[in-house]
């Protein structure tokens, strides 16, 4: 799961804790406030994991390549944790203000940890659909299928007479082409869209007579069609919506956390 | 008999010495067959060298020769797949090509933001490709071998550079009568209306009409960092290869 290039950021990240945690120790032991000694370690790191934002929109600055920054983001986002519980020195604060920022934290690291799981795992899903479809291109795509589909019912009730196709469109199919479906399964791998289209979706199949049975094989080609263009729809739209709650919620726990150290000095002094 | 394709043999490659070398050797031998034939993929100079002369001048003084060709060609048919693929699709001309890995890109598309943002806010390139199992190779420039799109300018503003050996184009002899862009055969060249700084397409004064450039990657001519949309990938899976380091192994690092 962690990259190889990874690796490296991680042993750094590790070798950071022991030397802050050995730290804190030896200033607790000299009767000092460890938590000065982890507190600032903690901002000055969740500082740059905030940078890489900002890193992100100045592409034109030839300063290394996005992945070894990705790289050193996950391994700091982690030891950021491990900063966390030393610091706290508990999983849960007792404070409210301090709960707060603790659950505003968690969150953060939460998002990270299953976006970096999402963006692992999904891109190999939609490789093995078969096709590409660029996410602004899905709408116009789902439209056309969907055109496709209601030009064959028309012209099937039209040549036949029979509305039989026509009317599984309106009262099933319908629901089906309309827009995006059975997201949910697409993003765990599973195949309920295909279950329904074998199932509900082809059961007027055996109403039809040959002519019929023609154009509905044709429709349902283009169902399994759809079902790949959804794929591509909910794992995208995963892919890309998980940063807006990652980002502003990291956004929100640097504030809080600026905050957090003003109180804590106004009340020192 | 069916044909198959062997390797593609390139600058430094043998073919056909093993044989010619085991002729002069073994003169008992009358009938001395070649095991394989050559095809050329572009265009090719050919320098003929009489035999007596290779066997006067040259097969005493070196050792005997392996054969390259028959053993680059042990290998499994799978592995040649992409490779007549991207012989059928033409990429063999490609000394930069785009290829992106579509197991690893989470289609972010910060590769095409890096790059219209390096490139005065036009992408140089479309994210969108041909695919060969979870490799694409996308519309952008491939910097080819023969440079089709060069012939025919008439201001000579598409060239190769003399630095880096890419083709470019030199946006102010460039009169945008869309020649490279009509003769590049993989479509990779745009023909793009000009804006001023806010934004307005330009026009042209006489006819009122907006005024054409052709746009293409330029490979980041220019910018200190080399290509910005290698660097932008947040998950290395874009990469600029020479057609021959096209293979999945070379694509994972
Ligand atoms: C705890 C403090 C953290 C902060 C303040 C933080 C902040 C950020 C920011 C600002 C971005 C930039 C997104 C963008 O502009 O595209 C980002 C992206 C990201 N973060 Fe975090 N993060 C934190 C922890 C983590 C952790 C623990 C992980 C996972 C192990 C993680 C994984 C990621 C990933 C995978 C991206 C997306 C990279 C990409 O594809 O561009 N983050 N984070
Ligand atoms: S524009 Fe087309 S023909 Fe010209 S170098 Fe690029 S890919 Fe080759
Ligand atoms: S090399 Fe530069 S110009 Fe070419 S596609 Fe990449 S970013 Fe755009
Ligand atoms: S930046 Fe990388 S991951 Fe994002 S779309 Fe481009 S190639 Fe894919």
């Amino acid at each position: 799961m962690i990259r190889r290039s990874a690796l490296p950021f991680i042993v750094i990240g590790i070798a950071t804790f022991a030397v802050v945690a050995w730290y804190a120790r030896f200033t607790w032991l000299e009767l000092g406030n460890p938590s000065i000694v982890t507190g600032y370690t903690l901002l000055v790191l969740m500082l740059m994991l905030g940078f890489f934002n900002i890193r992100k929109r100045l592409s034109m600055v030839p300063v290394g390549r996005t992945s070894l920054l990705l790289a050193f983001h996950v391994a700091a986002g982690l030891l950021a944790i491990a900063l966390f519980w030393l610091h706290t020195g508990t999983l849960w604060p007792t404070g409210s203000y301090e709960r707060i920022l603790a659950v505003l934290f968690y969150l953060v690291s939460l998002t990270g940890i299953l976006g970096y799981i999402i963006l692992r795992s999904l891109p190999r899903r939609l490789t093995q659909t078969g096709i590409e479809v660029v996410y602004e291109r899905i709408p116009a795509e789902l439209g056309e299928i969907r055109e496709k589909v209601e030009a064959l019912t028309l012209e099937c009730t039209e040549k036949t007479g029979s509305d039989t196709v026509a009317q599984h469109y309106i009262g099933t199919l319908n629901w089906f082409f309309r827009r995006p479906r059975f997201g949910l399964s697409h993003l765990v791998g599973g195949d309920a869209a295909g279950h329904w289209l074998r199932g509900p979706g082809g059961a007027a199949r055996r109403y039809l007579n040959d002519v019929e049975k023609e154009y509905f094989d044709q429709i349902l080609e283009l169902g399994t069609l759809k079902i790949l263009v959804d794929r591509h729809y909910a794992c995208q739209d995963l892919m890309k919506k998980w940063l807006l709650v990652h980002v502003p919620l990291s956004m929100a726990v640097i504030l809080v956390s600026i905050w957090h150290l003003l109180l804590v000095n106004v009340y020192a002094i | 008999m069916a044909s198959a394709r062997l390797p593609n043999l390139g600058a430094g490659n043998y073919f056909g010495l093993g044989e010619l070398y085991a002729a002069w050797k073994n003169p008992e031998i009358q009938e001395m067959a070649l095991h394989t034939s050559l095809s050329a993929l572009g265009y090719v100079d050919i320098l003929r060298v009489p035999a007596p002369i290779l066997e006067e001048h040259v097969f005493p003084f070196m050792e005997t020769p392996t054969s390259t060709t028959m053993e680059i060609a042990g290998t499994p048919v799978a592995d040649d797949a992409l490779m007549e693929w991207a012989v059928e699709e033409r990429f063999v001309n490609a000394t930069r090509v785009m290829v992106i890995d579509l197991d690893r890109c989470v289609r972010c598309d910060d590769c095409v933001r890096a790059c219209a943002s390096t490139h005065g806010g036009n992408p140089r390139f479309r994210r969108h490709g041909r695919t060969f199992d979870s490799m694409m190779v996308a519309n952008a420039c491939m910097h080819c071998a023969d440079p089709v799109c060069m012939i025919g300018c008439p201001t000579g503003a598409i060239h190769r550079s003399v630095e880096h050996g890419t083709v470019i184009i030199n946006d102010i002899t460039c009169i945008g009568c869309a020649t490279c862009a009509n003769s590049c055969p993989y479509n990779n060249i745009s023909m793009v209306a000009i804006r001023n700084p806010d934004g307005a397409t330009i026009t042209d004064p006489d006819s009122g009409k907006p005024i054409f450039k052709a746009t293409k990657c330029d490979f980041c001519d220019g910018q200190p960092g080399g290509p910005a949309c290698v660097r932008a990938c947040p998950h290395d899976a874009l990469k600029r290869v020479h057609f021959q380091e096209l293979n999945p192994a070379g694509m994972a690092t």
